[in-house]
């Protein structure tokens, strides 16, 4: 005889556990954080124009350059340790980024190219292409040289990784990017702010088109050869756009009281651009997610 | 289904490996483009005339262009350069039939220059070659140039410049070109480009 | 297997549906929830590279006095020397105020002109760069035109400090518009800018005083207001600068005396070792310290020098055959009396000894003997024994000659009641002193006034010639008598040359009120001389002094006039004493000479007499001076000189003897007027601003700030100079300023365009100037960096 225990319930079924991070989630937090502190120093300078020495504002504009990489570490990098199948070697492509960009990145664009000399006063559909030919084409090339050359394949599970690793890509060079223009610059704090969140914005939103190209040819089978390439140029021209569009929107104008007191549209355009592109390739995404499933379900049926 | 793939299963089929290298050929073209692009608009230039004076040249696109005036057929300068405008000038000067060479037209220049031009030397007077084949002398000298306005205070700025002087019948024409020290050879080009297109 | 196959190829093409319904909603929902669309992308990516930006409205302001714009025209004068080392050292200071923007500045003559205590081979001038900073040393300047007597004088800035000649074509300075002072009124704000001595408590930058007209000086030769007076205490370095009215305009400049060294300690500063020994001791130059300054010369004087300044004209007589001997005795002022009218010679109308309360206007007349132009005379004033500064005269320089009669006097307010007594000073030793008292109601007093002098018509009538007599036997003269009793002794007494030559004495007759007249004759061993008389006239047992008048007898009676000067012409050369050349009244604008001759007659020497030369009826050169010449004679010369050639002009000669004109005559050279922008004085708004990094707010040097032609607009700007109306570039501050000026006219509209490498170019159409429009007019830009 045997005394097994009669269930009077059904047994409830094991959901399954999200085993990834969330990258969106996550990285939504650290955009808005980035969003609330660049905000509130604007104001607070604006209002309250607190004294500040030279020394000093290159400090805080060191800090504030290194805010987004701070907020990528513990909302990205450490909240990949809590999951059960966190990426590896996250932080190193994001270290790749960085020293891509202060090695490759700057150089090519500020000194070998010189964009700074004829591209502010070119005409309209020159600076454009040019923007897009120059620092586009470079920029989201090495942060897809430094996913695709360390990370790609191998470590490709989902296609939310193409997202993680590029947006890990994108905050190492942003971050160098940010730092170089604070060391370059004698501003007050709200300007490194939005100049920080602008660039990081605009990293992170091209960035998550390479992302997903690279999902796509690691999980697709039928991928495209061109959409790689392609997805490249839409990203050096979405960068490019961000450029042109911030510059004909920052521009204060002439008159008898001109202040400029247009920064903050140009940090509306990077905002922009990246709600734009997130909710893009997270469709994206999504669709080729259920698509993959409809397949296998199909496949399984077969 | 989610697929599982461990980092052990590198290999790359066709597709992906072709995807990579249309991508760098991709960056590598469109990196050469933009080097393109840059010569196009940095290079890009406007043609002047004065069939008075006998004169032809291209001179680059958005300088700003002075023309007939008593002491130049042609002056053009950037109006972006800072702090100095680099400027390319063209004057025509009569000389008598004792003109010998170059120097009967630069000494005097010099002369005059020396009174009108706060520090200016002159460092160096040398015969070249045109690109078009003619002879001509070229002066290299160097000025501190200052606000003229005395309200606004400016730091006298080092310029440096030179001076072509081709003797033709019973002219000299002299080709000036003007930067700043610090981007003197940095613009050289475009005096390079203005007396390739000399036309006299 | 056929029907799995068939299921199979339902399910794909049912997922395949799914798919493509699932995408496209998806799709769609994706469109509407960015809501923005590539519309907006491609708005803003089809942006001209030169931004549109409406202009902003220049806020509305009347033009009133800018201190900063006032200050900027104020210049620093150094006269410096070189010593024996080659060293620059400075010999006196003073300020002085631009005029024009080519280089013109207006001051005292004795801070710009050379002399004994500011001995200089140099004039050093410095401007305001920065306001509340001293002065920066930038250029040199030369002594274009002066007054001495007036202590005015022109500069023109030659060449930059670095010896480097100017281009005044290009040269666009600060300057301040000559005003009108006949229009300052008593108790009007004046605002007095200047530099001041650096010590503790100032280091040396331009100074704004603000004070208030207290009075006005009459002086002869010039008139009622020979000078402004202030209550304010303004200090002596501010003297040759500017006094502006609340419109802005200039209508005086402050005027001390040149400290003289004649004998007396002079109040210094000695901080050069001018003599290279190695010491600063009493061995060195020293640089006179001013005392304070309460009296301004009225911008009027300045108007002609100015003129002749922006003109290049300098008058020139023929050389002195000898020079004017130094009087031997010392100089005196004698006879002083009051009078309370002058009449156009410059003589008093009557002789007052006490006023009633209320009076406005009274003259402290007295001859004078033995004086040199360029002595230094003064006019104390005391009321109930305690200095009265606003009826006083400052030190200032003598120019009236060597004898004569001369008055100062005080118009356009009221003299407090009390006992004034009047001391005149000469090198700061006291001469003479007469006092009056002023109070108390108006009593009928005997008088005699308004004495004139003239020619007998046929009907025995007196025909008035002013104070010039034709040469004759007989001195006709009338006057007007009041509250005469009867049988009040009077008398009548004439002088020729200083000498009484007769007098006439007896007891009134004529009833109390009414006119008189009274002559003179000559005897046939001794006829009247051309020469200088006088008429004195006295009344009461104690002959006090009733009315006086001074006249001179020259030239011959031509009708019912005096006719000193004839065949007044103009030439253009001298050939044998002769009018040579072009002669006539009309001259091509080639002339570098302009020769004004005449004939004259029976002028005796020392006879003052006057020239004037005036432009389109604008002052030019007023000069008296006593006739050195020949008593009769022919082709005696004026000339106008110029450092090019004589500008286009309506250009008139009147010679005036007893403040009569005598003679004009007018010559037009090339169109025969002048250029419109002689007058060009500031009748557009200045441009001005900053150009900053908006990141850094640290201005940008070397921007290009252009204002395109009303014509043109951004978009059909082709960079062509040609359609640029004016450029400026950026100083190290990123301070710029146009050097032409926007015209005041609505109906045209600017267009501007900022440019420098690695920055936005920023660009604006549609700028309008009007009436209202503040000027300078300061527009600040922010350029971003891509």
């Amino acid at each position: 005889m045997s005394f097994e225990p009669i269930l009077l319930a059904p047994q409830k079924e094991e959901q399954e556990l999200y085993p990834y991070r969330r990258v969106w989630r996550t990285a939504l937090i650290e955009i808005g954080i980035l969003l609330l502190v660049t905000v509130g120093t604007v104001l607070a300078v604006r209002f309250i124009s607190p004294r500040i020495g030279e020394g000093q504002r290159q400090t805080i504009g060191l800090a504030y350059a290194l805010l987004p990489l701070g907020l990528w570490m513990v909302f990205s990098y450490l909240g990949e340790r809590r999951v059960p199948e966190p990426r590896p070697r996250l932080f190193t492509v994001a270290i790749l980024g960085a020293l891509v960009a202060n090695a490759v990145g700057l150089p090519l664009v500020n000194r070998l190219l010189n964009v700074n000399e004829w591209l502010a006063t070119a005409p309209g559909s020159s600076r454009l292409i040019g923007y897009m030919l120059t620092v586009g084409i470079s920029q989201e090339f090495l942060k897809y040289a430094v996913v695709r050359y360390s990370v790609w394949p191998g470590a490709f599970r989902i296609r939310s990784d193409g997202v993680a690793y590029m947006l890990a890509a994108a905050i190492g060079y942003a971050t160098v990017v940010n730092v170089d223009f604070v060391l370059n610059n004698n501003a007050n704090p709200s300007v490194y702010a939005l100049r920080v969140a602008e660039f990081t914005l605009t990293h992170l939103a091209t960035s998550t088109i390479m992302g997903y190209f690279l999902a796509e040819l690691k999980l697709t089978r039928d991928t495209a050869i061109f959409w790689m390439p392609g997805g490249l140029v839409l990203a050096a021209l979405l960068a490019s756009l961000s450029i042109v569009l911030r510059g004909g929107l920052i521009v204060g104008g002439i008159g008898p009281s001109s202040t400029g007191n247009t920064a903050f549209q140009g940090l509306g355009a990077a905002v922009f651009l990246v709600v734009f592109l997130f909710a893009s390739i997270y469709f994206l995404i999504n669709n080729a997610d259920e698509r993959a499933q409809l397949r296998g379900r199909l496949d399984f049926q077969r | 289904m989610i697929e599982i793939i461990t980092p052990q299963s590198a290999e790359l089929n066709f597709r992906q490996r072709w995807a990579s290298y249309l991508t760098i050929a991709v960056a590598v073209v469109g990196l050469l483009g933009g080097v393109l692009l840059r010569s196009s608009i940095i290079d890009a230039t406007v043609r002047f005339e004065n069939k008075q004076a006998g004169i032809a040249v291209r001179y680059p696109v958005n300088w700003l262009l002075d023309e007939n005036r008593e002491d130049f057929v042609l002056r053009v300068e950037d109006p972006a350069a800072t702090p100095f405008k680099t400027m390319l000038q063209i004057s025509i000067v009569p000389i008598g039939q004792g003109a010998r060479s170059a120097l009967d037209i630069l000494n005097p220049l010099n002369i005059s220059r020396a009174t009108s031009l706060p520090s200016y030397r002159t460092l160096e007077i040398s015969p070249i070659r045109l690109p078009n084949g003619t002879s001509a002398t070229q002066m290299l000298y160097a000025y501190a140039a200052s606000e003229a306005n005395p309200i606004l205070q400016s730091i006298p700025i080092v310029v440096r410049a030179i001076d072509v002087v081709v003797l033709r019948s019973s002219q000299a024409v002299i080709i000036t070109y003007r930067a700043d020290a610090e981007s003197f050879e940095r613009n050289q080009h475009y005096f390079e480009a203005f007396l390739r297109s000399l036309e006299f | 297997m056929a029907g799995q196959t068939s299921l199979r190829a339902v399910r794909r093409k049912r997922a395949a549906r799914w798919f493509r319904n699932s995408c496209q909603a998806n799709f769609h929902r994706l469109i509407r929830r960015t809501g923005l669309t590539v519309v907006l992308l491609l708005a803003c990516f089809a942006q001209p590279a030169l931004p549109m930006h409406r202009a902003e409205a220049a806020p509305l302001r009347q033009a009133t006095f800018d201190a900063t714009k006032a200050q900027r025209a104020t210049v620093y004068i150094m006269q410096t020397y070189t010593n024996a080392l080659g060293q620059a050292v400075i010999s006196c200071v003073g300020s002085g105020t631009l005029v024009s923007a080519d280089g013109l500045i207006l001051t005292n003559a004795h801070i710009a002109v050379s002399s004994d205590t500011c001995r200089s081979d140099k004039i050093v001038i410095g401007l305001t760069v920065r306001i509340g900073e001293p002065p920066v040393a930038r250029y040199y300047a030369e002594v274009v035109a002066q007054n001495v007597g007036w202590d005015l004088a022109v500069l023109r800035i030659t060449s930059s400090i670095d010896g480097i000649p100017v281009n005044r074509a290009t040269l666009a300075l600060p300057f301040a518009e000559l005003g009108d002072s006949e229009d300052a009124n008593l108790d009007d704000t004046i605002n007095v800018v200047g530099y001041v001595q650096a010590d503790e408590k100032s280091n040396g930058a331009v100074q704004v005083i603000r004070a208030t007209i207290s009075g006005f000086t009459a002086e002869a030769r010039v008139g009622d207001r020979a000078w402004i007076k202030t209550s304010a205490i303004i200090p002596g370095g501010m003297s040759g600068g500017g006094v502006y009215s609340t419109a802005g305009t200039l209508i005086g400049i402050p005027t001390v005396a040149p400290s003289r060294s004649s004998g007396q300690s002079v109040d210094c500063r000695r901080v050069q070792d001018s003599n290279a020994d190695g010491r600063v001791d009493d061995q060195d130059t020293c640089i006179p310290i001013s005392s304070f300054v309460n009296a301004m010369r009225p911008s009027r004087l300045a108007r002609g020098l100015v003129l002749a300044a922006q003109l290049g004209l300098t008058p020139s007589l023929p050389p002195k055959a000898q020079p004017e001997p130094k009087p031997s005795s010392p100089p005196t002022f004698s006879r002083l009396f009051f009078a309370q009218g002058v009449n156009q010679a410059g003589m008093p109308s009557s002789v007052v000894t006490g006023l009633p309360s209320g009076v406005q206007r009274l003259y402290l007349f007295f001859d004078f003997d033995n004086m040199v132009d360029g002595l230094i005379y003064e006019l104390r004033t005391t009321l109930d024994g305690i200095p009265n500064p606003t009826f006083s005269l400052a030190p200032a320089t003598w120019s009236g000659g060597r004898q004569g009669l001369w008055y100062i006097g005080s118009t356009a307010q009221v003299w407090p009641n009390g006992t004034y007594e009047f001391t005149l000073f000469i090198e700061g030793a006291r001469i003479a002193s007469k006092q009056i008292t002023i109070g108390g109601p108006a009593k009928p007093v005997p008088t005699f006034a308004d004495i004139l002098f003239g020619i007998l018509n046929s009907r025995q009538e007196l025909v008035s010639t002013g104070n010039v007599l034709p040469v004759g036997n007989t001195i006709n003269a009338e006057f007007v008598f009041n509250n005469i009793p009867p049988n009040t002794h009077w008398k009548q007494e004439w002088y020729y040359e200083g000498l009484k030559v007769s007098e006439s004495a007896g007891d009134w007759t004529d009833g109390p009120n009414g006119k008189r007249s009274v002559s003179a004759t000559g005897s046939a061993e001794q006829p009247l001389q051309p020469g200088r008389y006088r008429l004195e006239l006295r009344i009461g047992p104690e002959e006090e002094l009733a009315a006086t008048s001074d006249f001179i007898m020259a030239g011959a009676q031509n009708v019912l006039k005096t006719e000193i000067f004839s065949k007044l012409s103009f030439a253009t050369a001298l050939q044998d004493n002769q009018p040579g050349g072009i002669v006539g009244a009309a001259f091509p604008n080639t002339l570098q000479q302009l020769y004004a001759t005449f004939d004259w007659r029976e002028i005796a020497p020392g006879t003052p007499w006057t020239w004037r030369w005036t432009v389109d009826g604008n002052p030019l050169f007023e000069v008296t001076q006593p006739w050195t010449g020949e008593p009769s004679g022919s082709t005696f010369w004026v000339r106008l000189d110029s450092r090019g050639h004589i500008p286009d002009g309506s250009y008139k000669i009147e010679l005036l003897v007893g403040g009569v004109v005598m003679a004009t005559a007018t010559a037009k050279v090339g169109l025969g007027q002048l250029p419109v922008t002689t007058f060009g004085a500031a009748q557009g708004v200045q441009l001005q601003g900053r150009i900053v990094d908006a990141e850094t707010g640290k201005g940008i040097p070397g921007v290009s700030f252009l204002v395109l032609k009303t014509d043109i607009d951004t978009r059909d700007f082709t960079w062509d100079m040609s359609q640029v109306y004016d450029m400026s570039l950026t100083d190290s501050d990123g301070q710029y300023s146009l050097s032409r000026l926007l015209v005041r006219d609505s109906k045209v509209a600017y267009s501007i365009i900022v440019l420098a490498r690695g920055y936005l170019p920023v660009s604006m159409d549609g700028l309008r100037i009007d009436d209202k429009t503040q000027n300078p007019l300061t527009i600040n830009v922010e350029l971003n960096r891509d």
